[in-house]
């Protein structure tokens, strides 16, 4: 579903991310890992076009969408979660919901939202707070829920459960793993946490220096305790 | 009454120019040099529709409203969006730069209208009917200027609050990097911003030859009072801005009155709004919008405490 090339992404002229190529199927869950600054962010963004791709392509459902802008990649079912900030703050939970589905038509529209609203019950009853007052956990569980409103066939996550408490991290993970499971999704799924992320993925990319050290299954990684000892800092794996 | 009625009728026509100016800072974040240009034009626009088809200015305001928003649409779409990722002292500089070369063609304009059409189009002036209400005459400026105003500002806040354009409109000023994310086409939603915001200015455009006599340059003078406005009201506070809109159209009306009343020349007008520019600044950097803003910043859209 999704093939990655010989992808080098960076800002300017200014590359980060060196030739990574993978591939990732439906109702799989891709974990990207590694340390502090080691382009998995960048990555993410090059796949989705909000960074400059400075060679190799991407290829979804077969169709070349390297130079496709956002917008057209979010049409053919591609969703991005940004680390920062996946919510509108001033606008309500409905509103953000409403601009996630914006090219549907209404009726249809509706239903999907009536359909997230289902799939995420912390949000219900809060459809007419602005987001700017929800708590950490619910403004993620919002923009998960906007990313899904459109029913994608690729989630990118980047660092969702980043500053949130453990708890808050937890059900959120479990909820990603349950969207996949009912829409069958792919997740590529970019984690600081990385032992929760390789618990939780099917496959797991160690990038370091903007260069793939690992492919491969993620019970592997944590089991490589060399790698996951260099690069991860998991010590014990478990 | 009548001072009171002409107070009212220019902080309209104030509130429409500066709330187009506000929508330009709230959503590119651009502090639009060359908006004031954009209510010249529709001051002209009514100009030659009044010299083409003889009727009253007013019947003008749609024209005005569709040349002024052509041309914001056009300065955003070859100028301000080039250079939209290049940050706001750019954009800013770029506007400044647009204002002259915008002000250079309503020259060259004014000078073929005068010599190829006969049409007087520098310092010209509309003159007003008289209307009677309930038994007291009116000129038509004191009831057009306000109800235009009015309706056109409840359209704004139906179109940004109560539509699936407005969420758009207000989600691209919030963040366009995360709608665009979201599958939002921005640069089409910044350039209808920008038509929005140059209609509102072509339409006060149409009203203010009815009280000053504009020429080419006359954007200038505008252009001080509506960033005093801004400036007074927050900058990029849609809610501040209409109620410094009032405050401005009342005190320089006054002001005015005030000034003749005591032989004193008007000309001192821009005098005024430069110190409510200046004394913002220095006592109430963020305006009037500083009053019901937390301590994460006023939301553009708010007006009260959240």
């Amino acid at each position: 579903m999704l093939l990655v090339e010989n992808l080098s992404v960076g800002y300017g002229k200014m590359e980060v991310v060196h030739g990574v190529s993978f591939s990732l199927s439906r109702g799989r869950v891709l974990a990207i890992v590694g340390p502090n600054g080691s382009g998995k962010s960048t990555l993410l963004k090059g796949i989705f076009g909000t960074a400059s791709v400075l060679g190799g392509r991407v290829l979804y459902d077969g169709v070349d969408v390297t130079k496709a802008p956002p917008h057209i990649k979010v049409s053919l079912g591609m969703a991005y979660l940004p680390q920062v900030k996946g919510v509108f703050e001033e606008l309500t939970v409905r509103e953000n919901l409403e601009l996630a589905l914006m090219s549907l038509p209404k009726d249809e529209g509706w239903e999907r939202v009536e359909e997230v609203l289902e799939l995420f019950p912390e949000l219900k009853g809060l459809e007419d707070r602005r987001a700017r007052t929800l708590s950490g956990g619910e403004r993620q569980m919002l923009a998960i829920a906007m990313s899904m409103v459109k029913r994608p066939k690729l989630l990118m996550l980047d660092e969702p459960t980043a500053a949130l408490a453990p708890k808050v991290a937890s059900a959120l993970t479990k909820k990603i793993l349950e969207l996949r499971g009912s829409y069958n999704l792919a997740v590529i799924l970019v984690e600081q946490n990385a032992r929760l992320a390789l618990k939780i993925s099917d496959e797991a990319l160690l990038m370091v220096s903007g260069e793939v050290k690992y492919l491969g299954s993620s019970e592997e990684l944590l089991s490589n305790s060399n790698l996951a000892k260099v690069y991860l800092g998991l010590s014990r794996v478990g | 009454m009548e001072l009171l009625l002409e107070a009212v009728s220019y902080s309209g026509v104030l509130a429409l120019a500066s709330v187009g100016l506000s929508l330009c800072i709230i959503t590119t974040k651009v502090s639009n040099f060359a908006h004031a240009d954009y209510v010249v034009i529709g001051a002209y626009s009514a100009l030659l529709f009044k010299a083409f088809s003889n009727l009253t200015p007013y019947l003008s305001l749609p024209l005005a409203a569709l040349v002024g928003g052509l041309a914001a649409l056009l300065s955003y779409l070859l100028v301000f969006e080039l250079l939209r990722a290049r940050g706001a002292v750019t954009l800013m500089i770029a506007s400044m730069a647009l204002d002259l070369v915008i002000r250079a063609a309503l020259q060259l304009f004014a000078d073929y209208a005068q010599s190829s059409l006969g049409i007087f189009a520098r310092g010209f002036v509309f003159r007003d009917a008289a209307v009677s209400l309930g038994g007291v005459k009116l000129e038509m400026l004191t009831i057009a200027a306000p109800l235009t105003s009015l309706s056109l500002l409840v359209l704004l806040y139906l179109l940004l609050f109560k539509t699936k354009l407005g969420i758009r409109m207000r989600a691209v000023a919030e963040d366009a990097e995360l709608a665009e994310i979201l599958g939002v086409n921005v640069k089409r939603t910044l350039s209808l911003s920008w038509f929005i915001s140059g209609a509102l200015a072509g339409v006060a455009g149409v009203f203010l030859p009815f009280r000053f006599s504009m020429s080419p340059d006359s954007g200038s003078f505008i252009l001080l009072t509506l960033f005093a406005v801004v400036t007074l009201g927050g900058l990029g506070s849609l809610a501040g801005t209409l109620i410094a809109s009032c405050l401005m159209g009342f005190a320089e009306t006054l002001l005015v009155y005030g000034l003749s009343g005591l032989g004193v020349s008007t000309a001192l007008r821009p005098l005024f709004a430069f110190s409510v520019i200046i004394f913002t600044l220095l006592l109430q950097p963020r305006g009037l919008a500083g009053l019901w803003s937390t301590e994460r910043g006023a939301s553009p859209w708010a007006w009260r405490r959240q």
